[in-house]
């Protein structure tokens, strides 16, 4: 009986030593979060949350538990456990609300927790003057967000407006740029954006941010009829960026509404170079021709339209092919997306110009940000699956990182999918307008056509090199003439050297027949 | 297509185009003039930008290592520094120095040992001059790395002293009193030609050939200098390469 009673102690005992975290309780998961030993800690909050002994130790153990893996570098997956406490929303028993807000704040403003996240984590409406200052402008640029993708403008912008000072103070006024842009208060919008330019920090997101102002205060003076200041903030986006392509083709338009038509050909040149022949610009044909046209050079305008149906007939037949393909799975093209992206696809040729420009777009590279750190906490997990694997956080973690990557993929596929619809029916609008240019020359209108465009008056004193620069009169120039070689250092720089034919009787309209 | 060439381009255009930059500050000519520029009449398509490196009132301030090349018994290594001024992208007013040391070749190690053979050498110590740089060709280049840099190419015309450092090592006889060594220097001209490569705005990697000849009087070396036996031209023939600054 004796010998009986000192086995059952001692096998107690030794499983309790040998299996601690299995039975870990919250003073032990305190115990090792002291201890820094995070790794053990969260496993034993991971128990204790799912198993509380008191009152309140449940939301404790949470709280923990999304310490011990922010302390251990698991920003996703302490998004889920914060996600939790936030959902719960700001009740008098859920003490951690405010930090958990403040720490999903601090996530996303290093990495990007997505936006269905946080859609999902704001679906619980709070009172807002129960929201904490340091988590306001999370909670507040996010409804923000959320109104203004539902073209709810006005209430995007008071949401914007209570934005304090921080991280996302900057996005909020980028933003209410935007908003004072489409209500026609293009002042107001400028100086938004001035803002947003001048206080932009010079890392990336700075950058980043700093460029999409450049873009806008570029649009909004193109807007209002002011070229040359349009021009010269189409001139401040780098080379290096995605967007410079873009810039230079908008640039090309205010060029042609100054009736600068040598640079709007020049900087058509460099759209049309081989080094981006995967790029989409088929509205450069267009406006090439129209340029041709308003110089009266009709062989050049048939040509540039002959350019336009040579290189997008293709595409538009290769687009129409995975349209058709992936109209019900979103997944799917992101996944044909992905592929072209790291050069492993090697079907649709003709309309990688598409793909790239989608693989270019913020959808895209937000996805890619997800799937890339949502894959890095995984790789890292396998390495505690000895620990972690016993008690199920393993799977918990792994279970809410693919579930994550996969509705990244799932919504960004769906919006690209929306975009590359768009893109075929741009293309196809294009197309009908190749049509109608060509009809009107073959038909002798030409003076009708050239009337419908509608160029701004050309100023006299405003006088450009390459490169989207006005000439500066104390600068040394340099000239490079083009004969039939690109240059990677003279993209961007090139000007046509052609006068005007109107009125010379050489290359007319009837010529064009 | 696109091909990776050397591509140049003369100085004329270069002035031309600073000229233009100017008459249109005054508002004389419209846009449309450069377009009407004879020197792209046949181009239609051009690109004109800033230029990259700008030479034009600013001072050049380098370093060299300096190898004659032309000498059979020794071996000549100067160091060699520069200053100059550039009035305009063409044309720059140089001076400079440079002073070093002779190295005996094995050849000469060789005669003397085995064949008791001591040779008279002209072992230049010093070189300075002053003069004009003509730089007729601004153009580019792209490295295999894909790097596109700039250049120029210039020629020179320089006048200086050579100074010359007898040592009297022949002068071995036993019936001969061996002078005592002594650096002589003498008038020189030099004519060279070579090419900077701007690695930035402000700095250059330069290299220079530089012939610098000079009349010398021949008894100068020999071990009875008193004796006048007529002179003779001398040529150092220089290989030299290092960096610019732009100030």
């Amino acid at each position: 009986m004796r010998q009986g009673l000192k086995y059952i102690v001692s096998s107690l005992l030794a499983l309790s030593l040998g299996a601690g975290p299995v039975l870990a309780d919250y003073r032990a998961a305190t115990a090792y979060y002291a201890r820094r030993d995070y790794i053990s800690a969260a496993n034993a909050y991971f128990q204790a949350s799912g198993y509380p002994k008191a009152p309140g130790e449940k939301e404790r153990s949470e709280w923990g538990l999304a310490q011990s893996l922010t302390r251990l570098g698991f920003y996703y997956s302490a998004s889920k456990y914060y996600s939790v406490i936030v959902r719960r929303g700001p009740t008098q028993n859920n003490v951690y609300f405010v930090k958990a807000l403040e720490e999903l704040g601090r996530i996303n403003s290093t990495i990007n927790l997505g936006q269905s996240h946080i859609v999902q984590l704001f679906k619980t409406r709070i009172d807002p003057s129960l929201v904490p200052q340091q988590a306001a402008g999370f909670y507040f640029y996010y409804l923000g967000i959320e109104a203004f993708n539902q073209r709810k403008y006005e209430q995007a912008f008071a949401y914007f407006q209570k934005v304090p000072n921080g991280p996302y103070l900057i996005k909020a006024q980028f933003h209410m740029g935007v908003i004072s842009n489409l209500r026609g208060a293009h002042s107001k919008a400028i100086s938004y954006f001035e803002r947003v330019r001048s206080s932009a920090d010079r890392g990336e997101d700075g950058e980043w941010i700093r460029e999409q102002a450049n873009l806008n205060l570029a649009r909004v003076h193109y807007e209002v009829k002011r070229y040359r200041d349009s021009i010269e903030y189409y001139a401040q986006i780098p080379r290096n960026s995605d967007n410079w392509l873009e810039a230079l083709f908008e640039a090309a338009w205010a060029f042609f509404m100054m009736q600068k038509h040598n640079n709007t050909l020049g900087t058509i040149h460099t759209l049309h170079s081989p080094f981006f022949e995967n790029r989409f610009f088929p509205e450069s044909y267009i406006l090439q021709a129209i340029t041709f046209l308003r110089l009266c050079r009709y062989s050049a305008v048939k040509d540039s339209l002959g350019k336009f149906k040579t290189r997008y007939k293709g595409v538009f037949d290769d687009l129409a092919r995975v349209i058709e393909k992936n109209k019900a799975d979103p997944k799917g093209f992101f996944k044909l997306v992905y592929d072209y992206r790291t050069g492993s696809l090697n079907e649709y040729r003709r309309a990688w110009a598409i793909l790239d420009a989608l693989s270019r777009t913020d959808i895209y590279k937000e996805a890619g940000q997800t799937m890339r750190f949502a894959d890095n906490e995984l790789a890292r997990l396998s390495r505690y699956s000895s620990v972690w694997g016993r008690t199920g956080l393993q799977d918990d973690i792994s279970g809410f990182l693919r579930n994550k990557k996969q509705a990244a993929t799932k919504d960004a596929g769906r919006r690209l999918f929306d975009k590359a619809t768009g893109y075929y029916a741009y293309l196809k609008e294009l197309s009908d307008q190749t049509i109608g240019i060509n009809t009107e020359m073959v038909l002798g209108r030409v003076d009708s056509l050239r009337a419908q465009l509608k160029v701004g008056t050309a100023d006299k004193k405003a006088n450009f090199i390459g490169g989207l620069q006005e000439l500066n009169v104390s600068q040394d120039l340099e000239y490079w003439p083009f004969e039939g070689e690109y240059w990677e250092d003279e993209l961007g720089g090139y000007v046509y050297n052609l006068e005007s034919r109107c009125g010379k009787g050489e290359d007319n309209g009837a010529a064009a027949k | 297509m696109i091909r990776f060439i050397r591509k140049t381009i003369d100085c004329v255009s270069v002035a031309r185009g600073a000229a233009l930059a100017a008459t249109l500050c005054f508002g004389a000519l419209a846009a449309e003039a450069q377009a009407n520029d004879e020197r792209f009449a046949g181009y239609e398509i051009r690109v004109i930008r800033p230029r990259f490196m700008t030479k034009s009132n600013r001072v050049e301030l380098g370093g060299q290592g300096v190898f004659i090349l032309n000498q059979s018994f020794i071996y000549s290594l100067m160091a060699s520094g520069l200053l100059d001024y550039h009035f305009s992208e063409t044309l720059a007013f140089e001076i400079n120095g440079a002073f070093g040391i002779s190295i005996d070749k094995q050849d000469k190690t060789l005669l003397k040992r085995d064949f008791q053979i001591t040779t008279q050498i002209l072992r230049t110590s010093y070189m300075a001059a002053g003069g004009f740089l003509y730089t007729p060709i601004y153009g580019k280049t792209q490295l295999p790395s894909g790097d596109v840099v700039y250049f120029d190419s210039f020629i020179s015309a320089e006048a200086g002293m050579t100074g010359i450092a007898y040592d009297y090592a022949q002068c071995v006889a036993p019936n001969v009193d061996k002078p005592a060594a002594v650096t002589k220097s003498y008038p020189s001209a030099i004519l060279g030609f070579g090419q900077k490569y701007y690695v930035t705005e402000d700095m250059a990697v330069r290299w220079d050939v530089r012939d610098n000849f000079f009349v010398y009087q021949i008894a100068d070396g020999s071990c009875n200098p008193s004796v006048p036996t007529g002179t003779d031209l001398h040529q150092n023939v220089t290989l030299q390469f290092g960096l610019s600054t732009f100030f």
